[in-house]
């Protein structure tokens, strides 16, 4: 069992209790996805434009300016 | 005076030697600035490294003797207004333990940037050199 609709349907026949129970553990789980905090990991992209302005402010600062 | 190190910043130290984040490692010392990372930075910087060549490496070993590592403040006590959750980490131990917050991250700390947050400065490294020299604060470089 790994697709969505192979999952409803075993949901589907569970009684309400185990319902309920898979709702809550559902809930913690996404929230707890959401909520994780996660190490920022820079894009080249990123990483290029911050040593280009980081460059500029040193050249700026070795000219005394 | 306590600089709080972005992982941005500490970067850009790592990867450039002419640039603002290097000035403030080598200008730390003589200045009474002392450096602030976090175990949150320590990892941000080691995940970042990994995808750079080995000198940023080598240049991050050294760099680091000169950092003081304080324990990360997960929560503050007042509210933030500050919706980016995976910044939160950096911007708490900085409230906690700094004057300044150093970062050269304008997609999260777009909106903080040049601000003062609960008496923390958040700036970029060239704004605070900048800051600094028109305070007088700068010592005649030899």
């Amino acid at each position: 069992m790994s697709t969505l609709i192979e999952i409803e349907a075993a949901a589907d026949g569970l009684p309400s209790a185990e319902k309920e129970e898979l709702l809550r553990f559902l809930a913690i789980r996404l929230r707890k996805e959401r909520t994780e905090v996660k190490p920022r990991i820079y894009s080249e992209a990123e990483v290029a434009a911050m040593l280009a302005e980081d460059e500029a402010d040193g050249e700026r600062f070795r000219q005394g300016r | 005076m306590n600089l709080f190190v972005d992982s941005s910043v500490a970067l850009a130290a790592c990867l450039s030697s002419t640039g603002g984040s290097r000035l403030i490692f080598d200008l730390a010392r003589a200045h009474g600035w002392a450096l602030i990372v976090s175990p949150w930075v320590l990892r941000e910087v080691r995940e970042n490294l990994v995808a750079k060549p080995p000198e940023a490496t080598h240049v991050w070993l050294k760099l680091r003797k000169r950092i003081i590592i304080e324990d990360d403040e997960l929560a503050f006590d007042w509210p933030l207004v500050f919706s980016i959750t995976k910044d939160k980490p950096v911007l708490c131990t900085a409230l906690a333990c700094a004057d300044i917050l150093l970062t050269l991250d304008r997609n999260d700390f777009q909106s903080l940037l040049g601000e003062t947050v609960y008496g923390l400065q958040i700036l970029t490294p060239g704004k605070f050199l900048q800051s600094q020299r028109e305070a007088g604060r700068i010592l005649p470089q030899r």
